[in-house]
């Protein structure tokens, strides 16, 4: 969630699903290990204090894909059945 | 609300002094900037507006709270643009009403430059130049807003309603080094600046408007912190050092002088599934040195405990056990009560805080708790509660209704 650039310098530009929606609750518990009222804490703190930006918020899974496969530097989620063509799946390195 | 906006009116002509030109620049860019690269998700504006109501059985708390008060009110427009991914500007500014004198200015939060690279994988590097936020603590950064709070206050005892100005930001640069390594992430920030010392200051600080005013406002900070990895920790200490030269004037009762502030706080936080935990104690020494009239030197002492609990998305509950002492070798206020004769309730203040938080979408919230007090310490910090009319043991119920964009 802390890098804002890719190693080819492009700025990273993340998007998420609505705080309640079950993906987004599923997602941030198991694949960040973070609950959702964590994340939007965090995020609300880098808003007000002007050190960052909250994630952009995309309202169904469809649209996730779409943004991620459209625009350069795009880093979402969708479940593993949404995938295709358009987009690249990234493997989370468990530490 | 006639009120609020008709306040908030008056005071933008008053703005264009207070407000540095920098800052206006910067924000006047931003806000520009908004409309041409909104679609590009560059630029990003966000508010807040909160509107409280306070009520207590005894004392008074921002006006006459006996028979309850609206004097609080918070208002912040920030804008923030990301240049590149490694530069971004932002800018906020601020207005509260509090029943103070300041009421209705509005004040530039901060307005920087701020600058972020990586070194290597595991170590990144920042500095950010401007009107910077103080790195203290767990929440000095975003303390006036209600939805980065765990409660309707930021814990007082910590983050000082009287000295605010000096906490929350200063002119100057704020370095920051990142490391992360199977611990956690641990974070380094130290910078150098001018405290924003003003009027408001000296007459909290010498007690009445005098003549002659602070000349070198200068402050030194850092923080370290160390979050664990799945961010369920996070401990942090964090300090900051302020000197503050007087320069005398013809009329004024003060020779030449100086004010050193020496705060020290540490910071503990864990969030569990459903609850989060955390504790601050701060010790700050305040020495006044008027070597040809007088001086000495006060050790303030705080510390709560909180936890908060997530019942649902929705609902959430809080509660906190807060402790001020202006004096820590006088705890009970003997001493005070010997010396100057005021009630040694005037030496301590101890609340206990319970409430409740409603937050039916990303937008809205509202909170009420109810918070019992044992001394008025925090409350008598310009010397002006009057003895006969202060209760030892009061209550305060507070609302508060927030809404951010």
């Amino acid at each position: 969630m802390r890098r804002q650039e890719w190693p080819d310098g492009k700025p990273v530009k993340v998007f998420v699903l609505a705080d309640r929606n079950p993906i987004h609750q599923a997602f941030s518990i198991s694949h960040l290990g973070l609950f959702p009222y964590q994340l939007r804490k965090s995020w609300d703190r880098l808003v007000f204090s002007g050190t960052g930006e909250a994630p952009i918020e995309v309202k169904t899974i469809e649209q996730m894909r779409e943004k991620v496969s459209s625009i350069t530097g795009a880093i979402g989620y969708i479940p593993p059945s949404m995938i295709d063509r358009s987009v690249k799946a990234l493997k989370v390195k468990q530490q | 609300m006639n009120g609020i906006t008709y306040k908030i009116q008056s005071t933008i002509e008053r703005a264009a002094n207070v407000l540095k030109p920098i800052a206006v620049t910067l924000l006047f860019i931003l806000t520009v900037n908004c409309y041409q690269v909104n679609a590009d998700n560059k630029t990003s504006v966000n508010g807040f507006i909160s509107q409280g109501y306070i009520i207590t059985d005894d004392n008074s708390v921002n006006g006459n709270s006996e028979s309850g008060t609206f004097k609080l009110t918070e208002v912040g427009l920030n804008a923030s643009k990301r240049i590149s991914p490694r530069l971004r500007i932002a800018s906020q500014v601020i207005t509260r009403r509090v029943n103070a004198k300041s009421d209705g200015d509005i004040n530039i939060d901060y307005a920087f430059i701020d600058y972020k690279a990586p070194i290597n994988q595991n170590n990144q590097w920042g500095a950010r130049l401007g009107r910077v936020k103080n790195a203290l603590g767990l929440y000095n950064e975003t303390q006036d807003v209600a939805f980065t709070r765990p409660s309707i206050y930021a814990p007082k005892a910590i983050y000082f309603d009287f000295a605010r100005d000096l906490q929350l930001s200063s002119d100057g640069i704020l370095f920051n080094f990142e490391n992360r390594s199977n611990i956690g992430t641990t974070l380094f920030e130290t910078g150098y600046g001018k405290a924003r010392a003003n009027r408001a200051t000296e007459e909290l600080l010498l007690g009445s408007n005098t003549d002659g005013k602070f000349t070198g406002e200068t402050m030194f900070q850092s923080r370290l912190s160390l979050t664990s990895n799945d961010e369920r920790w996070k401990i942090a200490y964090s300090r900051l050092d302020i000197d503050l030269d007087f320069q005398q004037a013809t009329s004024s009762p003060f020779p030449n002088g100086d004010i050193a502030i020496d705060l020290n706080l540490l910071s503990a936080e864990y969030n569990a599934r459903n609850w989060v935990f955390s504790a601050e104690y701060l010790r700050m020494n305040y020495k006044v040195r008027f070597p040809a009239l007088f001086q000495f030197s006060l050790p303030i002492e705080s510390w709560y405990l909180q936890s908060q609990y997530y019942f649902d998305p929705n609902w959430s509950f809080y509660s906190r056990y807060e402790n001020y002492f202006p004096d820590k070798d006088d705890k009970n206020g003997q001493r005070l009560n010997a010396i100057t004769g005021r009630p040694a309730f005037f030496g301590f203040q101890k609340s206990l805080l319970a409430g409740v938080k409603w937050q039916p979408n990303k937008s809205w919230m509202l909170m009420l708790e109810l918070q019992q007090n044992n001394g008025v310490a925090l409350l008598n910090t310009n010397f002006g509660l009057d003895p006969s009319d202060t209760e030892k043991h009061w209550q305060m119920l507070s609302i508060m209704l927030s809404y951010r964009f």
